[in-house]
């Protein structure tokens, strides 16, 4: 595994608040991305504001950027929902695999139902309708319309 | 819905899979930075704080947009991945019709907007008209202005009319059908259907309308 400090960690960022260099000696173990203690919120109601949430944290860590193939991406790991009901949606990258080619058909093709909601896009004369629950399912479509490439999420 | 461009170069996008204040976040295969979806921006790495351009977008049933737009390219549904869900099965009355110009957010509740029909406002300073239909569940959200002309829309015997002149608008494409005003085009703005919770969550300082 990889962990590309330079992208996340390293210089004094722009507006950035905190000093790097308390902890850059941690920084190289691969053992603490997955554990590091930033992830662990103990329920402490006082004070509310100054204790970052869970879904905060995950901007303090050092990532890995590996790219991997994202087309090829693993389906959900069911035993993290099992394990973590309530971090279920605290995946790896594309565990949800994003549509990155999206196959268009017509209306008449499209087999569905009048009541089926859809997401629609009007631009440079072209429409495209996204039905929702396929955007329920794979969350993000990469697509491009009327020239215009376009980022589709739900 | 937002443009993949940035500095004029198309970037794509992947589901990074954490939550950044209860939403998703993606990850640029460019250069891995993170971004926020409901903000459509950079929170960390090298583009962090580079904002991606919001695209409008309607969500309504598939008999309404078809009406609308009767030449419409369909994403074709995969059934292997699909997951039985009905996004409207959640009571309306917890949506909103959120609006996010420059410095200003503001909140529309679905259900009052779907009642008056057309909802005037002004947001930053520029006009707005807010349409929601409780029938076919189409919402949009235009700027009142043909040319430098502020007009006022009232929703009269099923139709969207101007009161200035009396012109009849179709309201999901902005266009006036009818009237002195035919032809007429009104810009549309993005909003975004969210939780009114979720979206006080990212816009702290949202106006709320009604309230």
């Amino acid at each position: 595994m990889l962990i590309v400090s330079a992208l996340t960690g390293g210089g004094p960022g722009p507006g950035g608040g905190q000093p790097d260099g308390a902890i850059s000696g941690e920084e190289t173990s691969s053992e603490t991305v997955s554990t590091g203690p930033s992830r662990v919120q103990t329920p402490e109601p006082t004070p509310v504001a100054a204790i970052p949430s869970r879904d905060e944290a995950f901007l303090e860590e050092e990532d890995e950027v590996v790219l991997t193939d994202a087309l090829g991406g693993p389906a959900i790991d069911p035993t993290v929902a099992e394990l973590f009901p309530d971090l279920a949606r605290v995946l790896g990258k594309d565990d949800i695999l994003p549509i990155y080619n999206p196959i268009l058909v017509t209306a008449r093709e499209s087999g569905l139902e009048d009541g089926d909601h859809v997401m629609g896009l009007a631009i440079g004369g072209e429409a495209r309708a996204y039905p929702v629950r396929e955007l329920f399912s794979r969350e993000m479509v990469n697509d491009e319309v009327a020239g215009v490439p376009v980022l589709v999420t739900w | 819905m937002h443009d993949r461009r940035i500095e004029g170069k198309a970037h794509v996008f992947g589901n990074f899979g954490k939550l950044y204040l209860n939403a998703m976040t993606w990850w640029d295969h460019e250069t891995g930075s993170v971004w926020s979806q409901p903000l459509g921006r950079a929170l960390k790495g090298p583009y962090k704080g580079t904002q991606l351009e919001m695209i409008p977008v309607a969500v309504m049933p598939w008999a309404s947009w078809r009406e609308e737009h009767p030449d419409t390219l369909v994403l074709k549904v995969d059934t292997r991945f699909n997951v039985a869900y009905d996004p409207f099965e959640y009571d309306l009355d917890i949506y909103v019709i959120g609006v996010s110009l420059g410095e200003d957010a503001k909140a529309y509740p679905w259900l009052k907007v779907s009642a008056e029909g057309a909802v005037n406002d002004r947001l930053g300073g520029v006009p707005l008209l807010i349409y929601a239909n409780p029938e076919s569940r189409a919402a949009h959200v235009y700027v009142r202005l043909a040319g430098d002309r502020e007009l006022e829309f009232a929703w009269r015997g099923g139709a969207l009319i101007d009161v200035e002149t009396g012109s009849t608008w179709d309201p999901g494409s902005g266009r006036a059908v009818e009237g002195e005003l035919r032809g007429e085009v009104l810009k549309q703005v993005p909003y975004a259907t969210a939780f009114d919770w979720a979206w006080a969550d990212f816009y702290p300082e949202t106006a709320v309308y009604g309230r």
